[in-house]
């Protein structure tokens, strides 16, 4: 029951609520232009037997610990025996000619699913991505899947430019898709950090495929702003290469 | 305000000879020393899952105090008939209001700051992986930061639980509306997701509301967005903890206009 011999509010208690839910509606408009929900939306998570879990640390805000979980489980899967998963596959020679018996490599067919669930609780768990990531593709031996994660990786965090480090090293040395990895790696190129290796990997590509100007332009973009002198110094050897075959790339570099 | 700070003492008081407190501090306290545990099962990776899942017990056991404090100080108090006691003296009701939350909150505070510091030891306790864990990044200043802004949760928190346990009819359904707050909490950006995915109608209308309603926790989830590229910087922090002050003074201040009327 209300006590009615006193208003029903008071004009202080109504002030300062219209003062406090002004400053809510100030700071929440103010928070929301600068802010942008950087984890994939719930819809987008992996559903398998652990979603309920995955779901449940969400519940209480915690991405990175689900994640934390879900790397657990993938080390547990990806460590333990799997004489139960073999099926008889026969020796898997890699695209390099290095030869991989079924006890080396073992098959682990859910490797790449769990890998996606982990990236899909915590798109910034890099190091743990790109652990199954080289899982897949070197001692797996299943590029397109390997691809497949680093490729919705890169999607989901851009900035990290070892991604493209892997992807590169990935197609390079399984040869023959030279037009998607110069792609990859001139992405790569966007990003301040991006290593000189993948730049020269670059450089080397667009030689080996004819683009001597494009070329020639990354091996000088090293050596105006690569960090160490090793790397300048050859980048500034490629260059001269190029510019003795091509002397009308001159212009690009007078020095 | 003299009285209001000789209510905010005597509620810390309360709380720190309050046996389920006490429960809830070493409970805190051995699962984070158990984190060591699950840690060892992520070889590379140990400080990582040592420092996530401490932040998250450290907010979890931050909402159980609060919780368990509003609803054993306050909602037993009423139920008991003990307020009686403080009420017949010259204490304005908004003054009580106010006393149990600071009392709460520094209550809480204490909480956290305890569980932080057997977190860091815990995490130094490996200083091989805690070098490599913490080489790119200033450990030392952003981690008292995180647990600043876990305090923000939990100063909503404490008021929400506070609201519940002066106006819940028991005190299970005080404990589960402000859980559900919790968890409500945790989903604004997914609320905005449905927003933006729902056409105009009533459905929209109602999901504009609960976004308005439940406070965005989100904004305080700096122990999840802290390493993440292009993260927004101090400007943003001082936003949130507006939002906070805010927040919990909007909700305190309806607490008493409440509690004012209320008749027992």
């Amino acid at each position: 029951m209300m006590n009615r011999s006193i208003p029903l509010v008071r004009k202080s208690h109504l002030a300062f609520l219209i003062i406090f839910v002004s400053l809510v509606i100030l700071a929440q408009w103010r928070i929301e232009s600068r802010f942008r929900w950087p984890f994939p939306a719930l819809s987008e998570l992996e559903v398998s037997e652990n979603y309920a879990g995955d779901l449940g640390a969400l519940f209480l805000g915690a991405h990175r610990v689900a994640a934390d979980i879900a790397y657990i489980q993938l080390l547990q899967y990806y460590g333990m025996g799997e004489d139960e998963r073999k099926v008889g596959r026969p020796t898997l020679v890699t695209p390099w000619g290095h030869h991989i018996s079924d006890d080396e490599a073992g098959v682990y067919p859910r490797l790449k699913e769990k890998a996606v669930r982990l990236l899909r609780l915590d798109p910034y768990f890099n190091a743990a991505i790109l652990e199954a990531a080289g899982a897949l593709a070197f001692n797996q031996v299943r590029i397109d899947e390997s691809l497949e994660l680093l490729r919705e990786a890169i999607q989901r965090d851009p900035s990290f430019y070892r991604y493209h480090l892997y992807v590169a090293a990935i197609l390079y040395r399984s040869k023959g898709n030279d037009a998607e990895l110069i792609k990859t790696l001139e992405e790569a190129m966007n990003y301040n950090d991006c290593p000189p290796l993948l730049q020269n990997i670059l450089g080397n590509l667009l030689k080996k495929t004819g683009r001597y100007e494009e070329s020639a332009r990354v091996f000088i973009h090293i050596i105006q702003t690569g960090a160490r002198e090793a790397d300048r110094n050859t980048a500034r050897q490629k260059l001269v290469e190029i510019l003795q075959e091509h002397p009308d790339l001159q212009r690009l570099y007078p020095q | 305000m003299s009285s209001v700070f000789a209510i905010a003492r005597y509620t810390i008081i309360e709380q720190i000879r309050n046996r389920l407190y006490q429960i809830i501090l070493f409970f805190g306290g051995a699962i984070l020393a158990s984190s060591l545990l699950l840690g060892a099962l992520a070889p590379g990776h140990k400080v990582r899952v040592i420092f996530d899942l401490g932040l998250v017990m450290l907010e979890l056991f931050g909402l159980a105090t609060a919780v368990f404090g509003a609803v054993s100080l306050v909602t037993q108090e009423i139920e008991s008939k003990t307020i009686y006691l403080l009420l017949t003296r010259p204490l304005r009701r908004p003054a009580y209001i106010l006393g149990r939350f600071l009392g709460l909150v520094a209550a809480v505070s204490i909480t956290m700051v305890a569980m932080a510091i057997l977190h860091v030891l815990v995490m130094v306790s490996d200083r091989m992986w805690f070098q490599v864990f913490t080489a790119d990044w200033s450990f030392w200043t952003v981690y008292p930061l995180l647990v600043f802004m876990s305090m923000g949760k939990m100063l909503i928190t404490a008021a929400v639980a506070l609201f519940f346990s002066l106006f819940a009819t028991s005190s299970v359904s005080a404990l589960v509306f402000t859980g559900f707050f919790w968890v409500a909490g945790h989903f604004g950006p997914e609320l905005s997701f449905m927003i933006n995915k729902t056409v105009q109608g009533p459905l929209r209308t109602v999901l504009h509301a609960a976004a308005a309603v439940f406070p965005n926790f989100q904004y305080f989830n700096f122990r999840d967005m802290y390493a993440i590229p292009g993260f927004p910087g101090y400007e943003f922090i001082g936003w949130a903890v507006l939002y906070a002050l805010a927040y919990a003074g909007a909700l305190l201040t309806v607490s008493m206009i409440l509690f004012s009327r209320k008749e027992f």
